[in-house]
């Protein structure tokens, strides 16, 4: 935010140019390498009028100042001041927004309200041109009330830039605390920015690699039974966990293959890692890999024909990539003095994200998908286990020795400019983001 | 406290005459749930007042009494305490066992000989500075060079187990913010059966 601002300057004279480049429909930017031409956006509070159950708080105000926070997060917009606070029209004002300069205006209100449900009109318009660009209406439980505000920002994200937004969106953790010098960890859920995350496991069995499936539909992580590690798969919304049966070894990096049932993971034992793929309904396990060496952390591509993995077998791990059967594996990275690791295909196929480990210690960065073109994000302590937005415009990451204290979750654009932690718990690890809820 | 944070990757190894004479007893079983990262275990005494704090919410991963406290330690009381360093290091992102590993081990070996009805849980460990897959990858690859260095001299397989816990957790005398020889290491836990 405080950076946006700095360039006001900037940003009024280019938002003097962008009419006419609008008047085919959408306005489409690409800021994927940094905040060319933010968007400038009003997103008026519209109250309800009246206060949520047992409280003070007018839902209106509320899912418009998550609008807000959303889309201000992203670097495609700056937000111009709402010092207004309307009662409901039937349309919004756009008058006094063009004055400011705006472009683009968010407009949301309450339509109604019980103690149950919710709903909420969203709407998103051109402000030069006067026009609504299109709207939805949407409802949701009472108890998942910022999900209308999470849905409409996606609704304006998907208006403007013609990608999916990430709002309505959930990310998979571990979240770590300690109970009298003896850690616990339990694998949770929170909104993309943080908000209402709540436990999936107790803390009775140590817990680690959190993977959520691309629908948010299914969460995969590693349970310690009794010492022995083991995959396990809960349908979220459900009481069911279930223990993937594999075969012997210390199952770890399991993720979900996007169009499929099934997982990718690394197993394992006797001092070598190999990487196997699983159904967990029909049971059918595959071994992907079998060289000496540590092969982790396998990755799918969005389309599901290719898997991009990290490798020591050269000597140092180094990311490879192979067939989805395992066939053709080729080297990606040739960087001399830096390993690569911890390797994630974007939603749109074209970059792998990914942790370098050099000079400088753990770096988060992107590449594409051939190695080329390698870019380091910014950052401090140990970055590492970068995951992408469902944009493939964002980045979250697990950020660890900062004041050697416990690891946070942090999100990042692809500029690396943009970096906001995420996590609010004492200790967070291992984030995993998934898709548009269903 | 200060005084068995070791300088060199062998900790306890490397402790001193003094410090290495004080008995270090890993029954898990009783104590591991009052243990703290670093620090040396007293021995229990076996008709003790306060024989072990097993009542502090251990969890899952601490495997649970199966008979009651005095019958354990009666038990205990017949198998002297394992008096040698549990814990061996290594060098960066190395499973190899050097020879200051291999001394510590011949003792871990001889006591397990000794006595067979112990068993061996050998927890794996990794450098911090690592991305998280290959830390769980290298943590059970040290935990197995363990593991195959006491089967080459004889201990039965069904009294080991290993453990990767990569960089998730600190070894004993481990510290965050990335000393130069932070967590690589193994540490062998021994129970009674």
């Amino acid at each position: 935010m405080k950076r946006m601002l700095t360039n006001g300057l900037v940003l009024m004279l280019l938002a003097a140019g962008a009419g006419p480049a609008r008047a085919d429909g959408p306005l489409r930017v690409d800021i994927t390498d940094g905040e060319n031409a933010p968007i400038l956006l009003a997103v008026p509070t519209v109250r309800a009028g009246r206060m949520l159950a047992g409280g003070t708080t007018d839902p209106g105000e509320l899912l418009a100042s998550i609008i807000r926070s959303d889309l201000g997060g992203t670097g495609v917009y700056r937000l111009l001041d709402s010092p207004r606070s309307d009662l409901a029209g039937d349309a919004p004002d756009l008058a006094p927004w063009r004055e400011q300069g705006a472009q683009v205006l968010v407009w949301g209100r309450v339509l109604t309200f019980d103690q149950a449900a919710l709903t909420y009109e969203c709407s998103y318009h051109d402000v030069f041109s006067g026009q609504r660009e299109g709207g939805i209406v949407i409802t949701v439980a009472l108890r998942d009330v910022r999900r209308a505000a999470h849905r409409c920002a996606d609704f304006a994200f998907r208006q403007t830039t013609g990608d999916p937004g990430y709002f309505d969106t959930q990310i998979a953790y571990v979240r770590r605390s300690n109970a009298g010098g003896t850690p616990v960890s339990r694998v949770a859920l929170m909104d993309f920015d943080g908000a209402m995350s709540r436990d999936l496991s107790n803390g009775q069995m140590p817990v680690t690699f959190p993977a959520i499936s691309p629908d948010a539909r299914r969460v995969a992580f590693i349970a310690y039974n009794a010492n022995q590690p083991q995959l396990v798969v809960h349908q979220l919304g459900t009481a069911q966990f279930q223990t993937v049966a594999l075969p012997a070894g210390e199952p770890f990096s399991p993720s979900f293959v996007p169009n499929s049932r099934d997982l990718i993971l690394a197993l394992a034992r006797d001092g070598d890692s190999d990487i196997f793929r699983v159904n967990p309904e029909s049971g059918e396990v595959r071994q992907l890999t079998a060289s000496p060496g540590s092969d982790v952390a396998p990755a799918a591509s969005p389309e599901g024909s290719q898997i991009v993995f990290e490798s020591d077998r050269s000597g140092q791990q180094q990311l490879y990539v192979m067939d989805a059967d395992g066939s053709n594996q080729r080297r990606l990275t040739f960087v001399e003095g830096a390993r690569f690791a911890s390797p994630a295909w974007s939603p749109k196929g074209d970059r792998i994200a990914f942790t370098r480990i050099g000079r400088d210690g753990m770096r988060i960065g992107v590449m594409q998908r051939d190695g080329s073109d390698i870019r380091i994000i910014p950052g401090s302590g140990q970055d590492d286990h970068p995951g992408w937005a469902a944009s493939g415009r964002a980045l979250v990451f697990m950020r660890s020795g900062v004041a050697g204290g416990e690891p946070e979750i942090w999100r990042t654009d692809l500029s690396g400019r943009r970096q906001v932690k995420v996590s609010m718990a004492e200790g967070a690890a291992y984030p995993s983001w998934s898709g548009a809820r269903p | 406290m200060k005084g068995i944070m070791e300088p060199s990757k062998h900790g306890r190894a490397a402790a001193g005459p003094i410090v290495r004479g004080l008995v270090v007893m890993l029954f898990a079983v009783l104590a591991a749930s009052c243990q703290r990262p670093g620090q040396r275990l007293k021995p229990v005494p076996p008709h003790g007042d306060n024989p072990a704090p097993a009542g502090r919410s251990p969890e899952a991963y601490i495997p649970q009494p199966s008979a009651p406290i005095s019958t354990l330690a009666a038990v205990q009381a017949e198998i002297p305490a394992f008096a040698g360093p549990d814990t061996i290091g290594f060098d960066r992102y190395s499973d190899r066992i050097d020879a200051e590993a291999q001394r510590i081990l011949d003792e871990q070996v001889a006591w397990l000989q000794r006595y067979p009805a112990t068993r061996v849980t050998i927890e794996g460990y990794s450098d911090l500075d690592t991305s998280s897959h290959f830390a769980f990858a290298l943590a059970e690859r040290r935990a197995n060079a363990v593991r195959r260095y006491f089967l080459a001299r004889g201990v039965q397989p069904s009294r080991i187990q290993t453990v990767a816990w990569g960089r998730d957790r600190l070894a004993p005398g481990s510290a965050p913010g990335g000393s130069a020889n932070s967590n690589r290491k193994a540490r062998s836990v021994i129970a009674l059966r």
